[in-house]
């Protein structure tokens, strides 16, 4: 469960990057979080993760505000950022062994998982070798793996599917629907209007800060007859 | 604004700090800058211009005009040796490592541009050091050399003009050399091309020049100052001769500086030839050796029995986590080898040089007995120089001061991770302390065991400095905490732009003065005995660790809350 309550957020005092933002993800709730550059996704996302402070509101992942009780909020998040480079001198099993350090992960749990989850992204056979070896699907992988190992409620995604390969997204989004069907929540962000249309149960529309949109997309198409998902877009973020 | 100079701004942009970060250390980078320049610069520049002074003064004295420049010639050349042998990491990063390069090779520019603007942004990065010193060295020759000085001529306005063309070219020479060395390698050998490989051998390399430069001073017999002047006049020593040789702009400008024109000309010519000799050799190799660089070492094996999961898949708490991770990193980041784990190698150097050159005199040899003996004052100088190296030699290799910055992209990693920021300080503090304390551990005991100095001064010096370890540790990551460098494009420009390790270092400087003016003054004028000094010393140095933690625990964490990417 993700609560996000008039949450606003400026940069430097000067750029506004949310304004009084209201959403949540229900348990067993699949989200897309849709927007266009610069409309406040990534800074969204940072909040719910703890990297960012808000200026106002209350941010609750999992019943524990990320403010008041960081540290309980983070160990239930499942997060992968929007850049996979990450500490490339070590290598992916040893990466792999300090996240589930960090979030005390038993060992034998957290063996079991990068087993599973290597085998389905077929990245078993590099984890030994360091990171800076990877490409960038490779890294994104490696992230995705490490995100899930502690068997997060929630996870927060920011662009998971970049640099993956169409075998790997699609393994990527079968977990996302296999997480909710748990009762879990999955909450990510996406150019991609045919994946959330795909995937997502509900979908949070943003531009420069403010929600335009929170509901399904065929809600949408009902409302706007006669258009593609692309066009309604378009128009509703005003590219159009 | 006109392409190369846009090229020198992108690839310098890792050595200048952000708005965001420039507004946050005004004051304290003002203060600080004051305080750097008050017990750093300004004593460095008096050294090695007092060093060059004496010898431009005796030589003026004693030898002929040609001979006067020989103890200016001498510092510079010491200063270019440096200079090439730190050059060669920080031209590998810049022309091969750094990440603006993946955008740079699709541009339509021309490699010789690329190179041109990166050669510039390199000698930027070295100058800062270099200027001081060679600002010293020209000092000390000019007040040396005068205006009527008794071997005849003296300064005149070609001095001047060298002096200033001097202090801005000087890296100019040491570092192409280090530029076309790297591109002619690079281009050659095959073993060579891999970021990892090429990184580690040159941190090696560049440690290992430094050595076999101590061992070829070959100094085994002692330092006699009459005759090292005598081999100056006569252009005897053998070091100097093959120096003159190898850096041609040293002797150049040292000649210029002695009022000669044409030696001004030439050495103008020189620094033009060798960046023209290594913008040749850029347009010929470097697009070549660049995208031939493979990232990284081959695939390495992948666990196949049992024994090999246990061992990867092994449980630890919060703390060693982050502390492992932490020493990989270093130990595997050729530029942390050179700059942090390098300096513990380096300054036994300078001891042991230190201790070759006073041998006739031999001054230590009457302290050292003294000691054995428990002179109280030889032992109070002792604990003082325990207390000093360890305090100094913490804030040098930069472990605690760069802590933060080290993280540089990765920073944000610190703030989702559900790890309590102080023990991720902790973890930072425990490589500084283990690395630190552990070098100075091992030279304090086998120096004092070989000196066969009383076992129970052995373990107080080993206490002391470890105590000193840790609040210098503690003290840099508060440092580090109030500013970091997070935006870098390459490891080597993350301490290079980080000045924090001389801010850690001036404030030590003065603590350790007034340690030592204070326990010196309580000695002499017999208030209190050496022993009850020794306490006070250990007991300062507990106090400030337990200090400089809360001051960590609680400013430090809140700093880092604060800081936004």
């Amino acid at each position: 469960m993700i609560e996000f309550k008039a949450v606003s957020k400026t940069y430097n005092g000067k750029v506004k990057a949310l304004d009084n933002m209201n959403f949540t993800v229900g348990d067993g709730e699949l989200v897309g979080f849709i927007g266009p550059n610069g409309s406040g996704k990534t800074t969204t996302i940072k909040l719910l993760s703890g990297v960012l402070t808000p200026d106002k509101g209350t941010i609750k992942v999992n019943g524990f505000d990320v403010g008041k009780e960081p540290l309980k909020a983070k160990a239930s998040i499942g997060y992968i950022a929007d850049n996979p480079d990450v500490f490339l001198r070590l290598k992916g099993i040893e990466f792999l062994n300090f996240i589930g350090d960090v979030y005390k992960t038993p060992a034998d749990e957290r063996r079991k998982t990068v087993e599973d989850l290597a085998e389905r992204f077929e990245l078993a056979g590099a984890l030994n070798s360091p990171i800076i070896s990877y490409s960038h699907g490779m890294r994104q992988k490696l992230m995705v793996i490490a995100a899930l190992m502690h068997k997060p409620k929630v996870w927060i995604l920011d662009e998971p599917m970049t640099g993956l390969d169409p075998k790997s997204s699609f393994e990527l989004k079968a977990l996302m629907r296999e997480h909710t069907k748990q009762g879990n929540s999955v909450f990510f962000s996406t150019h991609v209007l045919e994946v959330a249309e795909k995937l997502c149960d509900r979908v949070v529309i943003i531009k420069k800060g403010h929600k335009l949109y929170d509901g399904t997309l065929a809600e949408l198409e009902k409302r706007n007859k006669d258009k593609n998902l692309e066009d309604i877009f378009l128009e509703l973020t005003g590219k159009k | 604004m006109n392409v190369f100079l846009q090229l020198i701004k992108i690839t310098g942009s890792s050595v200048e700090p952000s708005l965001d970060e420039k507004k946050r250390s005004k004051i304290f980078g003002v203060v600080m800058g004051i305080l750097v320049t008050l017990l750093i610069f300004i004593p460095v520049i008096t050294i090695v211009g007092f060093m060059v002074y004496a010898l431009t003064n005796g030589l003026a004295t004693l030898g002929s005009r040609d001979s006067v420049s020989a103890g200016l010639s001498l510092m510079l050349h010491i200063v270019a040796l440096f200079s090439v042998v730190f050059g060669f990491s920080v031209v590998m990063s810049v022309f091969y490592f750094s990440s603006d390069l993946e955008y740079l090779l699709p541009l339509p520019i021309s490699p010789m541009k690329i190179i041109g603007a990166k050669l510039a942004s390199t000698m930027i990065t070295e100058n800062v050091m270099e200027c001081l010193l060679v600002f010293g060295a020209l000092l000390g020759f000019m007040i040396g050399y005068g205006f009527d000085p008794p071997s005849g001529g003296g300064l005149n306005a070609v001095s001047f003009i060298a002096g200033i063309i001097g202090l801005l070219t000087f890296p100019v020479v040491p570092i192409c050399y280090c530029a076309a060395i790297c591109l002619v390698v690079m281009y050659f050998s095959r073993f060579f091309k891999n970021k990892d490989r090429v990184s580690r051998l040159t941190a090696f390399s560049s440690i290992a020049v430094l050595l076999v430069l101590v061992l070829a001073l070959n100094l085994s017999g002692g330092f006699d100052t009459n005759r090292f002047v005598e081999q100056l006049i006569n252009n005897d020593i053998g070091l100097v001769k093959v120096l003159d040789k190898v850096f041609i702009n040293v002797p150049l400008l040292s000649k210029a500086m002695a009022g000669s024109f044409v030696s001004l000309l030439l050495y103008i010519l020189v620094n033009a030839a060798s960046v023209a000799v290594v913008l040749f050799l850029a347009s010929k190799l470097y697009l070549k050796t660049v995208i031939a660089l493979g990232s990284c070492e081959g695939t390495a094996k992948a666990a196949e029995t049992e024994k090999d999961y246990e061992r990867l898949f092994k449980e630890s708490s919060q703390l060693m986590a982050y502390f492992k991770k932490e020493m990989k990193i270093l130990v595997r980041t050729p530029a942390y080898v050179t700059n942090c784990f390098g300096i513990n190698l380096i300054w036994p150097v300078f001891i042991y040089l230190f201790v070759v050159l006073q041998k006739r005199s031999n001054i230590l040899g009457s302290y050292i007995e003294k000691l054995r003996y428990g002179d109280s004052e030889v032992v109070l100088y002792a604990t003082l120089l325990v207390f000093g190296t360890s305090v100094i030699l913490t804030a040098l290799n930069c472990l605690a001061s760069s802590a933060i910055t080290r993280e540089g992209k990765h920073f944000e990693v610190m703030k989702y991770m559900p790890v309590p920021i102080m023990t991720q300080l902790n973890a930072k503090a425990l490589v500084s302390i283990v690395v630190s304390g552990a070098g100075l551990v091992v030279y304090i005991v086998t120096a004092f065991a070989i000196l066969g100095i009383d076992f129970r001064f052995i373990i107080f010096s080993v206490l002391l400095s470890l105590l000193s370890v840790i609040f210098s540790t503690y003290l840099g990551i508060y440092i580090d905490s109030m500013n970091p460098k997070l935006i870098w494009e390459d490891e080597v420009n993350a301490l290079r732009g980080n000045y924090h390790v001389f801010y850690n270092m001036a404030l030590e400087i003065i603590l350790t003065a007034v340690v030592c003016a204070a326990s010196i003054g309580l000695f002499k004028l017999d208030f209190l005995p050496v022993v009850i000094i020794q306490t006070l010393i250990l007991g300062l140095a507990g106090v400030l660790s337990l200090e400089f933690y809360n001051l960590c625990k609680k400013k430090g964490v809140e700093n880092i809350k604060k800081i936004e990417m």
